[in-house]
């Protein structure tokens, strides 16, 4: 009984340190970044992926057009999505940085959907 | 009485009786009609060319006592009724002096007198062609030249002595062709002869009552009486005519003529003559001209007296002329003139080799010329003009405006002098003088007291005290064109509808020169003590000194207008006041010194006063003919020095400078977009037509600031005191470049009350409805309530801060796009920034011992943090706060969290000591919703123990402020 006890013991030690592994890997799951190449849209708001890691958001809202969007270079490993904004001025020609890191939680050719750390959900469509 | 003397007249009479008694015997008795008669006709038909008829011809002695004459009566030529004949006379006397011819074989014509009837000399000269014996023989020695030095043998006597040939009551009738015919009536003749060896003396005294004249039919003259008084003397050894006192007249109008002529074998004429008219009157004068003149005197009544005296001095021969020299004067009511001399001498009928000299003065009225002038040209009654001119040449270069043969020099004045042109220029002057100067360079001098000029309705100027002087190189001489003018000029008023000029004492130079590569050169120096300018009421400029210095040399090469002139400008004024109404301020340019040179303009000097602005402005403007082309932008490196600076103010001035109509139709789209939405507001009820008219359109109609298109221009700015965005800031340093649409304010460092700043800033207005701002703000050692009166909007991006007070360093990058009215465009926010502060205050000490009550703080706490380091981003609508540790007594928390615009939070605290644990804090104020959590960053100040998460969170914090912090530049702190 004692052993069969300390064989469940470790059993469970093994299961609870394998399910963590995997868990570890459940958490950070991969997407294919080709999908993010394109333009997508969540109402009058835009982003637009290049494959080069740089991209352009704008909103439409505030009378702005692609020709006039920000830039931001991004990258995207596993599921962080990171978006670094870099200011336009500058005096000693270092520029300032405004990164904004996100998880990407769905990926697919049409659909992408990601969140901020305070639980803020984006969703956005691909435009055709 | 003695007896001898009785005796002796007894005697004497008696042998007069005899004497007498033999003459009356052979006149009457010998020397009857029917033997003279056939004697007389005789000898005429013997030595005339022609066939004279007469009725009879007797010898008369007692007409002619001591001489015999012959009388010859009804002479016919030609014909034998007196109406068809060439020559008819009723009574010829011949007086002939019979001593002389018998003791010394002399024929002393006493007295040929001739009376009643007529001679036609045309049918006369008809006639004698029929003598061509004669005629030939006369004709063949004049032109083997020996006739006239053998002309004396041709008289058959040693002596003639004709002292006297009388006519009257004659008509003479004289025709050329069948174009001209004068018709002589009353003719009187007296012409007396006396030779004396070589020499022979006499005179010819000839009147007619009245003469008729007709050329082409047309009556030239009627009734117009013709004298000639000609007394002469001729000297047969050198062929010398000399006149003395002679004269001719016709009508009132008298011609004298003095001197000489002499000819030679070879026909030449010398002449020495001298012929006058002396207080002719003009209207005599009219009396004489052709009919075809007349109508001019029908317009113009000129009336005076005319003096005219004529030299001709030198020989005439086909080849040669005399010198004339001529003085005319007249005295009339056109004008008054001092004799007007010319003197001609030619060597040769070539009018390049005849000479002339003339003077001329003469003052006159303008009025009387009115007639002269052109129909559209009126003068003023009291309009006078006088001139003085003397020029001299020859006739040739007169001919042909050859430069190098004319001289003139001279005075024209004018006086009270108004005329109008067209009823549309007006001229007015109470006098002006043009003095003038044509040699090998032509001087030219204008002086006038006053000149007004008005045309039409619209312009009217006055220029005062002028003196202008042009030296130039003969317009006629066809050489490259040379010209200097000096001016100056007491004043100048003008008015052009709407516009308004005045210049007090300009003068200056101007010089023209052409190179003989054909490119001329234009130098130009201008001065004036005050200027002023004004149109309406929109624009009005006033100057003190004026100094403008310019050199050109054109360049034909050059394919743009300022290449090809290149100019070459000096310019210094001061005083300078501007006014427009589009300005609230006046603009005020104390002095201001500038050359333009090579395409490029240098600032050597200026003062301006705009508003409460003031500054001067050093440096150079570079590619402005490349900007003027289109072709490229106008750079300017400037050092812009103030001691007060409004900085809004500037910036209204220069917004929209060089933006195109592209620019312009994008941003009145936009305002067509801004109308349509505004009439959909109306339709729709949302907002009323008061509003429309009253608020709402008002805004619309203001216009954010446009940065200048086309001009790359870099400021180097020194303010001791400046005012931008209601801030009073000092000690401004820094460069600000605005290039092509883009304007940056670089490493501005400036301190203010609150802190020591620097700046870096661009503003762009690419379109009205989006402009772009960006700045790059370093506040060092500013207090922090300043730093919130200064930046409002930090306490919405770190609400915190306020419960604060004490020194802080604080960094910010921020951009957005705005709209037309300055409101950031929430899409396009992007920023970071990072404040740092030790030893901070909380500002409230209730809520300090509030606290410190509920934390049970030791009672050594002090209100005070030791220290504090945020950094923050903001991307649209989102502060991100990453997280910094505040330590106060025994407490250590780290706070972070993200802070929306709409004033919603979500914070997380994680309290460190005394005991761990996490705290979320969310909501709005108001309805804040606290939970207790897991601790997320206490490690992430302790680098062995970070977890990835931290691990990151702190590499995108170094991210921040490191590229925060490397944006400052250390500069010089002020004094």
């Amino acid at each position: 009984m004692k052993k069969i006890s300390v064989l469940m013991a470790l059993s469970l030690a093994l299961l609870c340190v394998s399910s963590c592994l995997t868990g570890g890997k459940k958490d950070e799951p991969k997407f294919d970044e080709t999908f993010l190449y394109g333009k997508w849209q969540s109402g009058s708001l835009f982003y637009s992926y290049a494959s080069n890691h740089t991209g352009k958001t704008w909103d439409e809202a505030d009378d702005v057009t692609e020709d006039e969007a920000m830039s931001f270079e991004w990258s995207l490993v596993n599921a962080e999505f990171t978006h670094i904004y870099v200011t336009e001025i500058s005096a000693s020609g270092t520029k300032a940085s405004v990164p904004k890191v996100y998880t990407v939680t769905t990926l697919t050719q049409d659909t992408l959907v990601y969140e901020d750390d305070f639980g803020k959900v984006f969703s956005f469509s691909k435009v055709k | 009485m003695k007896k001898w003397v009785k005796v002796t007249l007894a005697i004497a009479g008696s042998l007069l009786t005899i004497v007498v008694l033999a003459l009356v015997v052979v006149c009457t008795v010998i020397f009857t009609p029917e033997y003279i008669t056939p004697i007389v006709k005789g000898q005429l038909d013997k030595n005339l060319p022609f066939k004279v008829d007469f009725s009879r011809a007797d010898l008369v002695f007692f007409r002619s006592f001591p001489n015999f004459s012959v009388r010859i009566s009804d002479i016919r030529v030609g014909g034998t009724d007196l109406q068809d004949c060439s020559v008819g006379l009723s009574e010829v006397f011949v007086d002939i002096d019979l001593m002389a011819f018998l003791r010394r074989n002399e024929i002393v014509l006493e007295e040929l007198s001739i009376s009643d009837g007529k001679v036609d000399v045309d049918a006369l000269l008809a006639l004698m062609s029929e003598g061509e014996e004669v005629k030939e023989e006369v004709k063949e020695e004049l032109e083997t030249g020996s006739g006239i030095g053998e002309l004396k043998d041709m008289v058959p006597f040693d002596i003639v002595d004709i002292r006297k040939v009388k006519a009257s009551n004659l008509t003479i009738l004289y025709g050329v062709d069948s174009s001209m015919r004068a018709e002589l009536d009353g003719v009187s003749l007296d012409l007396g002869l006396k030779m004396d060896g070589e020499d022979a003396d006499g005179h010819l005294d000839f009147k007619s009552e009245s003469s008729r004249v007709v050329m082409d039919s047309e009556v030239w003259y009627e009734s117009l009486p013709v004298a000639v008084m000609l007394p002469f003397r001729f000297a047969f050894d050198c062929m010398e005519l000399g006149l003395d006192r002679a004269y001719i007249s016709a009508g009132e109008c008298t011609l004298n003529v003095d001197g000489s002529v002499k000819v030679d074998n070879a026909l030449r004429f010398d002449t020495d003559l001298s012929l006058s008219v002396s207080d002719c009157n003009i209207a005599d004068v009219r009396r004489i001209l052709p009919p075809s003149l007349l109508p001019l005197f029908d317009e113009y009544s000129p009336e005076g007296l005319l003096n005219v005296t004529l030299e001709l001095k030198g020989d005439l021969a086909d080849e040669m002329l005399p010198s004339v020299a001529c003085e005319l004067s007249y005295d009339g009511n056109l004008w008054k003139s001092e004799p007007v001399s010319l003197a001609i001498k030619a060597d040769s009928p070539d009018l390049n080799k005849i000479n002339y000299d003339l003077s001329l003065s003469a003052d006159l009225s303008l009025a009387k010329f009115r007639e002269f002038l052109p129909d559209n040209i009126s003068i003023s009654e009291r309009s006078r003009m006088s001139c003085d001119i003397a020029s001299c040449g020859s006739l040739g270069s007169l001919e042909h405006f050859d430069a190098d043969g004319i001289r003139a020099k001279g005075r024209v004045a004018l006086s009270d002098c108004k005329a109008v042109y067209c009823d549309t220029l007006f001229f007015d002057t109470k006098a002006l003088s043009l003095d003038f100067d044509l040699n090998e360079r032509l001087a030219l001098s204008v002086d006038f007291p006053d000149l007004d000029v008005t045309v039409g309705t619209g312009l009217y100027a006055v220029l005062t005290d002028a003196d202008v002087a042009v030296d130039m190189a003969n317009p006629l001489s066809g050489s490259p064109a040379d010209l200097k003018c000096r001016f100056s000029f007491g004043g100048l008023d003008a008015q052009y509808n709407d516009i308004s000029a005045a210049v007090h004492r300009p003068s200056g130079a101007l010089a023209y020169k052409e190179q003989k590569d054909g490119c001329p050169t234009i130098r130009c120096d201008y001065k004036s003590n005050e200027l002023y300018f004004s149109q309406d009421t929109s624009m009005v400029v006033e100057t003190g000194n004026i100094s403008i210095g310019l050199f050109s040399r054109r360049d034909t090469s050059a394919t743009t207008l300022l290449a090809e002139w290149n100019p070459e400008v000096d310019v210094d004024f001061k005083e300078g006041n501007l006014f427009f109404s589009s300005m609230d301020e006046r603009v005020s340019i104390p002095d201001i010194r500038f050359t333009y040179l090579n395409d490029s303009l240098y600032l050597d000097e200026s003062r301006v006063v705009i508003g409460q602005s003031d500054f001067a402005l050093r440096g150079v403007v570079t590619a402005i003919s490349d900007y003027l082309d289109d072709k490229g932008l106008l750079t300017a490196d400037l050092s812009f020095v103030s001691d007060n600076a409004d900085v809004d103010e500037l910036l209204e001035l220069v917004s929209g400078f060089g933006t195109n109509d592209g620019a312009d139709e994008g941003i009145g789209n936009e305002a067509g977009n801004g109308e349509n939405e505004v009439a959909a507001q109306m339709a729709s009820g949302e907002i009323s037509e008061e509003s429309e008219v009253s608020g709402d359109i008002e805004e619309n109609d203001s216009e954010p600031f446009i940065v200048p298109m086309g001009v790359d221009v870099n400021l180097h700015t020194d303010i001791k005191r400046a005012h931008a965005l209601g801030q009073d800031i000092e000690n401004v340093r820094g460069e600000i470049t605005v290039k092509d649409g883009v304007a940056v304010v670089r490493q501005l460092g400036f301190t203010s009350d609150a802190a020591r700043m620097q700046m870096t800033a661009m503003y762009k207005s690419p379109r009205k409805n989006h402009l772009f701002v960006g700045l790059d703000f370093h506040l060092m050692e500013i207090q922090i309530d300043k730093l919130i009166d200064m930046i409002p909007a930090i306490d919405s991006v770190v609400p915190m801060l306020k419960s604060f007070s004490g020194e802080a360093e604080f960094h910010l990058a921020l951009q957005t796009n705005l709209d037309s009215k300055y409101q950031p465009k929430k899409s396009t926010l992007l920023g970071a920034a990072s404040i740092e502060g030790k030893d901070l205050v909380v500002l409230d000490s209730e809520t300090f011992d509030t606290i410190a009550s509920m934390l049970l703080f030791s009672k050594k706490t002090v209100n005070k943090i030791d220290s504090l380091e945020v950094d923050v981003t903001l991307f649209r609508d989102e502060v991100d706060i990453y997280p910094f540790l505040i330590g106060m007594d025994n407490y250590q928390v780290i706070l972070s969290g993200r802070h929306n615009l709409d004033m919603s939070f979500n914070y997380h605290l994680d309290c460190l000591s005394p005991v761990r644990l996490g705290l979320d804090v969310k909501g709005s104020l108001g309805d804040l919703k606290f939970a207790l959590t897991p601790t997320r960053y206490k490690n992430l100040f302790k680098p062995e123990r970070r977890n990835d998460i931290q691990e990151r969170t702190l590499k995108l914090m170094e991210m921040i402020n490191s590229s925060l912090k490397e944006t400052v530049v250390e500069q010089e702190r002020p004094e």
